[in-house]
């Protein structure tokens, strides 16, 4: 049990400052004084009852020595304090009870003091009694008091002081006298009201024979049960003789012993002193695990407010700031693999569409104006106005293929998605023509134009017959087709224009012919500047878009992340709190808790009353 | 003058660190750790070895001794929750120590108490043989040259025994290196706890070194490979170099942890034919760097530059299959310990001892 004592108190001593602070001072400070106590191992036993009771015989009997002096004819006239102590000493304190004087007296002397009538013992209220016993080396106390019905108004004073200061009260009775009225009430109205465990002590059964004492005792706890109005079994009642324990103390004969029932009496003391102590221990042990858990309650109501960092949302930032930071570097590095591919890109396109353009001029110069040449209707008197329409035909075909060729190839970057639909870039269209001029011989229009339809009728049928061939022919093609089946036509019906009529229209568009892929080809380039430059323009303004993005994100991530780091440091910081705490309640409450339930439930008889609740 | 007699006893010939059944070695450690933490029945008297012993043959955790499993499982229904490992180090049970947990271990007892030579040859020739359960108390590190492990011994009687390090270990690991240890701290009133800083969960520092940095020790172990004996024989294990160097820590705190491992061959632990095959192109790296700075980038020859363990795990499967195909799995386990190894001192910044791959460049 001392060691419950010093576990409790270090469990104590560990929350001690933290009670403090919450300003729980007093009920700090009431535990510790009843640890203090527990600690001692000090147990007060009182022993009260009526006048010639045996009692002064009983403590002798007890004690196994003659302490306090007993006659047939006188009275305890003083209470006595009977402890330990490694010699005997007797201090007596006389006078008025509010400014005693103590004074120590010879141990030969005690019965000057305890009984009789005389001014000294009249005047004596206390003794206080130290002795080497080893009954009462275990903290045993004694506290004998004169008779219940005294007229001393200190005694009765003292009496009742030490009825609710005492931790165990023997009130004794004698087997040869009924219990009086005065008895009961003494019972009823002190005893069971104040003292915390209590027993009845049947004193002199040496004086009737066995089934008599078993009467008495019957009775006498069916009347004390029946005043408080509780269950007789609910009476701790031992009936016992001094006398005969007395003569056992001093012939040592086994059978006296037995007899005098003390065993009895000193088993339920022992019982009643380690209950005793143990509801002290289990009241001390009780309010420090009701402190802990008031200290770790709040601390956990803390951890579960704590919010969890969102994982997802960072996870979900951090991808988007390197997304976001991979497009910034991709940007500003001339030599991203981005910028690197664009420009190639760009260039691709640009080498393809004037690659197309300069393959055209030559057809153009060449094999189709050749072609366009040989047709009958151009040897016609307006033969090189009809060549120049089929020529502006073509021309205006290979502007709108290059047109759209550069319009997907444009849509092909400008939808790329770091731009962000911010690149809207309209090719302008554009159309050149040859004009043809005055020739120097003329031949009538109508005749040319009607020569020439079965022919027309031919051509048509050929670009039909190629275009299913080829799937895709361009309108070069097919214009020059048109034209060459025209030319059969002509050709078949004749005389019409002279070889230098041929020589004049050549010399007229060939020239033309170039000037005007000359002038596509700039405006292919220009359209390749503008866009340049456009997008240019639109990615320099999507880095800046994209830093305040990347500033934002960054910002936000920032924010997360330092509230992620918040988060985890006050729950370290409470875990870190409550762990020890746990620990401690853990440790308390292991204490005198029989986890291994080898403990009978019959050896923990309750409290009579809740006196020892702090 | 007073003396009792019963049963032949004269005097006080009681002694309540002796088990008294033959095989209640484990109860017993169990009851050591139990009233350290005050348990006992509604009386507040602590439990006797009889009430536990009957407890334990009720609860089916005592037949003639009991099982390694079930050591811990009275305590654990007494309140006190604790945790069974094996596989641990010094540096383990170090550690358990310090939070002030109490344990128990498994061991060989005639290697514990004889530690002799037919000991060895009956673990060689008849395999590990754990028979005992007994508490460790505490370790005695004050000769650094002598460590020793002070123990409560129910099957000997004894109280705070020291045994050398060395002999407990060999006593320790036949059970491989079993422990049970309390996950809370033993009470302010037990043995040995009042330097315990019950606040912090710890003692403030390990055998004169800071607990922080004696945890990184112990980080340190708990990524090291587990022990292992390559054909038969016994090969220093770099856990050991690793105390050594905390024991040099301890008599220096100034001392920096990886000088201290230096110092104690640590590195030598470490197979540097394997690791300057698998570092071949870090090793030419740092050469290139030599040649063309004059200075040697060393950080081209710490293990943290070997980028990833693929290219051990690729060199270390070929060899395994090789080695498998004629039978011997010791290569394999040998690389899976240098690959444990190396992960280790990835993960901790241990440089390698660049004289390994000087030789190599």
């Amino acid at each position: 049990m001392k060691n419950i004592a010093d576990r409790l108190d270090a469990i104590l001593q560990y929350i001690a400052p933290e009670l403090k602070r919450k300003g729980k001072e007093n009920a700090l400070s009431n535990v510790q004084y009843s640890l203090d106590l527990a600690k001692k191992g000090e147990v007060k036993v009182l022993i009260c009852g009526e006048f010639k009771r045996g009692k002064s015989s009983f403590i002798n009997a007890l004690l196994g020595e003659k302490v306090c002096p007993v006659d047939d004819d006188i009275c305890t006239s003083a209470v006595s304090i009977i402890k330990y102590g490694p010699e005997p000493k007797i201090v007596r304190s006389y006078g008025d009870l509010s400014h005693p004087v103590n004074e120590e007296i010879p141990f030969d002397q005690i019965s000057n003091y305890s009984v009789g009538t005389t001014e000294d013992i009249s005047n004596t209220f206390l003794l206080s009694i130290e002795l080497p016993n080893e009954k009462l080396k275990n903290g045993l106390i004694l506290i004998d008091t004169p008779g219940v019905g005294g007229l001393d108004p200190r005694h009765v004073l003292l009496t009742n002081y030490f009825l609710s200061q005492t931790d165990i009260t023997f009130f004794m009775t004698d087997i040869n006298e009924p219990l009086t009225n005065t008895e009961l009430n003494f019972y009823k109205n002190k005893i069971y009201r104040y003292s915390k465990l209590s027993a009845i002590i049947v004193n002199k059964t040496d004086m009737k024979l066995q089934p008599d004492v078993t009467k008495v005792v019957e009775d006498t706890k069916i009347k004390i049960a029946n005043e408080i109005g509780i269950h007789k079994d609910n009476i701790r009642i031992i009936s016992v003789s001094s006398s005969l324990k007395n003569t056992y103390n001093r012939c040592k004969v086994e059978k006296k012993l037995i007899e005098s029932n003390f065993q009895s009496v000193e088993k339920l003391l022992e019982e009643l002193i380690l209950n005793f102590k143990k509801q002290y221990f289990l009241s001390i042990r009780d309010f420090i695990a009701k402190e802990l858990t008031s200290l770790i309650e709040p601390l956990s109501v803390q951890l579960t407010q704590i919010k969890t960092p969102d994982k997802a949302k960072i996870e979900e930032l951090q991808q988007k700031g390197l997304k976001v930071n991979n497009q910034l570097n991709e940007l500003n590095n001339p030599s991203s693999e981005f910028n690197i591919s664009l420009l190639k890109q760009i260039a691709d396109i640009r080498e393809q569409v004037i690659n197309h353009l300069t393959e055209q001029s030559i057809i153009f110069s060449n094999d189709g104006l050749a072609k366009l040449l040989l047709n009958p209707l151009a040897a016609g008197v307006n033969g090189h106005i009809w060549v120049a329409e089929q020529l502006n035909l073509a021309l205006e075909s290979l502007g709108a293929e290059i047109i759209l060729k550069m319009k997907n190839s444009f849509t092909k970057i400008t939808t790329l998605p770091i731009l962000n639909d911010n690149l809207q870039v309209d090719v302008k269209d554009f159309s050149y023509r040859v004009h043809a001029e005055q020739l120097q011989q003329d031949t009538p229009l109508h005749r040319l134009a009607v020569s020439a339809m079965p022919g027309m009728g031919v051509g048509f049928a050929v670009n039909t017959i190629l275009g299913f061939f080829t799937g895709g022919a361009t309108w070069v093609v097919q214009a020059l087709a048109i034209s060459a089946g025209v030319a059969t036509a002509i050709g078949t019906s004749n005389d019409a224009l002279t070889r230098e009529h041929i020589n004049q229209i050549k010399t007229m568009f060939s020239p033309q012919i170039n000037v005007a892929i000359t002038q596509m080809r700039t405006s292919v380039e220009t359209s390749f500047t503008d866009f340049s430059t456009e997008l240019r323009s639109v990615l320099g303004k999507r880095v800046k878009e994209i830093q305040v993005e990347n500033i934002s994100l960054v910002s936000a991530l920032k924010e997360q992340l330092e509230n992620a780091k918040l988060c985890m440091n006050k729950k370290n910081e409470l875990e870190q709190a409550i762990k020890p705490l746990k620990d401690q309640l853990k440790m308390v409450n292991i204490l005198l808790t029989d986890p291994l339930h080898t403990t009978s439930s019959e050896t923990s008889p309750k409290f009579d009353s809740d006196a020892t609740q702090f | 003058m007073s003396e009792s007699t019963n049963n032949g006893q004269i005097g006080d010939t009681y002694n309540y660190y002796q088990q008294t059944y033959p095989d209640s070695c484990a109860i017993m450690s169990q009851k050591f750790i139990m009233d350290e933490f005050g348990v006992t029945d509604a009386n507040g008297t602590p439990y006797s070895e009889d009430d536990l012993v009957q407890y334990a043959s009720s609860h089916g955790l005592y037949n003639g001794g009991t099982a390694f499993n079930d050591v811990g499982k009275i305590m654990t229904d007494a309140g006190i929750p604790c945790t069974q490992s094996v596989g641990n180090s010094v540096f383990d049970l170090t550690s358990q120590l310090s939070q002030g947990h109490k344990i128990i271990v498994g061991v060989d007892s005639n290697e514990l108490w004889n530690g002799n030579l037919l000991d060895w040859f009956k673990d060689f020739f008849c395999g590990d043989t754990p028979d005992h359960a007994l508490v460790v108390c505490g370790l005695d590190t004050s000769d650094p040259q002598n460590v020793k492990v002070v123990v409560d011994d129910p099957g000997s009687g004894d109280h705070h025994k020291a045994y050398p390090l060395d002999q407990f270990m060999d006593a320790w690991q036949d059970s491989h290196c079993f422990m049970c240890s309390t996950d809370v701290a033993a009470p302010q009133v037990a043995h040995g706890m009042q330097n315990f800083n019950y606040n912090t969960g710890h003692i403030d520092n390990v055998a004169g070194v800071d607990y922080d940095k004696f945890m990184q020790f112990c980080n340190i172990d708990q990524n090291l490979p587990d022990m292992h004996n390559w054909d038969n024989s016994i090969v220093p294990h770099p856990v050991e170099s690793l105390y050594d160097a905390f024991l040099d820590v301890s008599q220096n705190p100034s001392v920096d942890i990886y000088d201290a491992l230096g110092q104690n061959h640590f590195y030598d632990h470490v197979d540097s034919n394997l690791l300057t095959t698998i570092l071949h192109n870090d090793a030419l790296q740092g050469y290139n760097s030599l040649i063309e700075t004059g200075n040697l980038n060393t950080n081209n020859l710490m293990f943290s530059d070997i980028g990833d363990t693929f290219a051990l795990q690729q060199y270390f499967d070929q060899q395994s299959v090789h080695y498998d195909s004629v039978g011997n799995t010791d290569a394999a386990d040998y690389f899976h310990h240098q690959a444990e190894l190396i992960n280790t001192c990835q993960t901790y910044n241990i440089d390698v001892n660049p004289a390994d791959l000087y030789n190599f460049i």
